[in-house]
């Protein structure tokens, strides 16, 4: 590199005054080129003659370089403060965005979730109309830091005073334990909470908790459940949503309706009582939709102390129990004689003789010793005309077919109390004849309100439900019997209430149609004479129907009123009228004129009974 | 010039300060406020969730049923006691028997009066709020 200080090196200079570097490169150069006074090439030079030239040359230059090296200065100083405040604007943009546009949001999430986490309590579940049947309420726990306790001896003598269902010594032994944390009792009333910390005893306190609320007790028990302490499910609906209930806010809302769960409680109740039963159970079913409006099982035990009841009140008749239904059968046998095309409804059987099959005589409760008719079989409930109606489809078919009706498997259903049903390991022709009448199967009530839903509401098994539906769902199930199979079953169930068993059934302007069981109940493998199951299966308004009702009476006895019968026409069928009476109000159902609308049923009768006047003849 | 430009800068600067301050005081004192809300509204929805619990205690149907039977002359209505609108006969028709004889029926389908104690039951009351009479 050659140094040569000359104009165009002095134009550099000048050029590159305005940074830093390029002065002190210049200068140093200079400094370094000055003392020696020599070129680089050697040459020596007149530092005089050169001041001289460059003086001479600068002054005609200056004024153009000065000048547009101010030029330049000026663009670069705009040049960098357009870059500044640039930059400024930017981050004052970003300042209000994120202090009056995009903080406050986050800020507020934040603060929300952690407002959450502190009020999450468990859901409510309400009824159909919204009626609470289980809540969650504030409550006080009381626990101790036993380590800071002063005098053990006198907070425990003190504490159970306050609290007299905990033992003194119990508490003594926790308060000694010097542990850090040691519940001495969940759950205080405010009045307790109050006392405790009126004594002032250091190391005493207190964690808020949520202790699950029944308003309605035990009247909604069975369906409802019950949870822990902790609040965890341990039966019922609390059991099987224990998970939603605990995560969201939204109530559960079933499909029970608390009014009707109370009619059909009290006339229950009242049963039992003049009966002197050990049980019952009732249902509620709509068959449209297949929501269970009420399900009682008594005897029903306080979910508010659940701790306390027994096992047979925690029981749940009405969806875990499995019984032999009796009579109430044969609507099933004739319903699959009608469809497969065993039978017309014109047909009939004679049931004069007893039918014996090995060991076994099948009578009937009430012989007529004649021919009967399909709708006079179910009217007498003859077990013998509808063993030959079970015996003409045969075994295959009556299997297929309970099994269509979702008898031969537990139902699917919300609560997780749900019965298995009592099938025979082997299903002989024995069987196949009891089975038709009601025996040597037994189903859950809940099964069996499901299954005879598809006689009344048209032919479709819908599933049941304790979930409210949402209003205007249609619900849709596979079609089981054709729609004039169910329609005439509805005749023939209205035929049993107006002239059979089920008259006591018989709910004026509501058209009441249904089929009475009587069973005998099963002990050790043997059938017990004196301990029945009585029970009403109906469903109404016979026109349209909209709700089956089932009674159940477990081991009624026979009463001077009812001169000593306790079978089911005098048991569960006048149970099932009240209900039918009481709930008809309450869900606005309009009542029909029965004489009118039971004309072309009644005329269904006479039409069979003229043919079976020609039968009976020519059987005599 | 420049000294009022530097007033009006410092006055700014003031300002601002004093601006900034008086904001995050103000949060303070909101925020202060928000969670003595947020603790009021919490307090009050525990309060809502006791009053609902016992408003559903105090509607069991079996309670209802007493009070009704107590204080009230009603009695469960029964389907033979609703007449359709097609069956009473138009204002000014010749018909008025039928319409007598439909009062009369319903009447006779009524359920029998219940044992009255006008003294202890407020039954009186409560059908004139109904409009109806006796």
């Amino acid at each position: 590199m050659s140094f040569r200080p000359d104009r165009t090196d002095r134009i550099v200079t000048h050029e590159t005054g305005l940074a830093a570097t390029g002065n002190e490169r210049v200068r140093t150069e200079q400094s370094r080129t000055e003392p020696t006074g020599f070129g680089p090439d050697g040459r020596p030079c007149h530092p005089c003659g050169l001041d001289r030239h460059i003086d001479h040359s600068a002054y005609m230059v200056l004024d153009g370089t000065v000048k547009q090296a101010l030029e330049l200065g000026k663009t670069r100083l705009i040049a960098t403060g357009l870059v500044m405040t640039v930059a400024f604007f930017a981050i004052g943009i970003r300042l209000v965005d994120l202090t009056l546009l995009q903080g406050s949001p986050h800020h507020k999430t934040q603060q929300i979730t952690s407002n959450a986490a502190r009020t999450q309590v468990r859901a409510d579940i309400v009824d159909r109309n919204g009626v609470v049947l289980a809540t969650s309420l504030p409550s006080a726990s009381l626990f101790a830091d036993a380590r800071i306790v002063p005098d053990p001896e006198r907070a425990a003598r003190e504490l159970h005073r306050i609290l007299p269902e905990t033992s003194q010594s119990e508490l003594l032994a926790k308060l000694k334990s010097a542990k850090q944390f040691v519940w001495l009792k969940r759950h205080l009333t405010p009045r307790q909470k109050a006392q405790v910390n009126s004594l002032g005893i250091p190391g005493l306190n207190f964690r808020r908790e949520q202790q699950r609320f029944y308003p309605h007790g035990d009247l909604t028990a069975h369906a409802v459940g019950f949870t822990s302490i902790d609040n965890q499910g341990l039966a019922g609906m609390e059991q099987s949503f224990d998970e939603l209930l605990n995560s969201t806010s939204e109530p559960l809302r079933l499909s029970l309706d608390v009014r009707i769960q109370h009619i059909m409680a009290e006339e229950l109740s009242a049963t039992i009582s003049e009966f002197s039963a050990v049980g019952a159970a009732g249902m509620v079913f709509d068959v449209r939709n297949g929501e269970v409006v009420a399900m009682v099982s008594l005897p029903s035990y306080n979910p508010n102390n659940a701790g306390i009841a027994n096992d047979d009140s925690r029981f749940n008749r009405a969806t875990l129990g499995v019984y032999e239904m009796g009579s109430v059968f044969k609507l099933f046998t004739a319903a699959m004689a009608l469809d497969e095309g065993v039978v017309s409804v014109n047909d009939g059987y004679d049931t004069t003789d007893p039918i014996r099959i090995g060991r076994f005589t099948i009578n009937d409760y009430k012989p007529k010793k004649r021919w009967l008719s399909i709708p006079e079989i179910l009217i007498y409930s003859s077990n013998i005309g509808t063993v030959h109606m079970a015996m003409e489809a045969g075994t295959p078919m009556q299997k297929a077919f309970l099994s269509n009706l979702g008898l031969t498997r537990p139902a699917s259903f919300e609560l997780p109390e749900i019965g298995r049903p009592g099938l025979p390991s082997n299903w002989r022709e024995v069987n196949t004849m009891t089975i038709a009448y009601g025996h040597g199967i037994s189903v859950s009530p809940l099964q069996l309100v499901r299954a005879a839903g598809v006689l009344v509401n048209g032919g479709e098994l819908k599933s049941a439900t304790l979930i409210k539906r949402s209003p205007g769902e249609t619900v849709t199930g596979p079609r089981i019997i054709s729609e004039a199979t169910s329609r005439q079953m509805r005749r023939l169930m209205r035929l049993v209430v107006l002239h059979g068993s089920g008259r006591k059934a018989n709910a004026e302007g509501y058209m009441v149609g249904g089929k009475t069981g009587t069973a005998d109940k099963l002990r050790n493998g043997r059938y017990v004479r004196n301990a029945r199951m009585s029970s009403f299966l109906g469903a109404f308004p016979m026109n349209d129907p909209r709700y089956i009702v089932f009674v159940m009476v477990d081991e009624p006895k026979g009463t001077k009123q009812t001169h000593g019968f306790a079978t089911a026409g005098w048991v569960a069928a006048p149970v099932a009228k009240r209900v039918i009476e009481r709930m008809g109000p309450l869900i606005s159902m309009e009542p029909i004129e029965d004489s009118i609308a039971d004309e072309p049923i009644e005329q269904l009768l006479v039409q069979v009974q003229a043919q079976a006047g020609g039968h009976s003849l020519a059987s005599q | 010039m420049n000294k009022i430009a530097l007033i009006a800068w410092l006055t700014a600067c003031a300002v601002s300060i004093w601006f900034a301050f008086h904001i995050k005081y103000k949060v303070q004192e909101l925020e202060a406020e928000l969670g003595i809300a947020q603790i009021g509204i919490e307090s009050d929805r525990e309060a809502i969730r006791v009053l609902e619990a016992e408003w559903s205690f105090l509607n069991q149907p079996s309670h209802l049923a007493d009070l009704a039977e107590r204080y009230l002359d009603f009695k469960p209505m029964l389907a033979t006691q609703v007449v359709h609108l097609s069956d009473i006969p138009p204002r000014g028709s010749d018909d008025a028997d039928s319409l007598d004889s439909i009062i009369e029926e319903l009447l006779r389908n009524a359920p029998d009066n219940p044992a009255r104690d006008t003294k202890k039951s407020n039954g009186g009351a409560a059908l004139m709020r109904t409009g109806a009479t006796q």
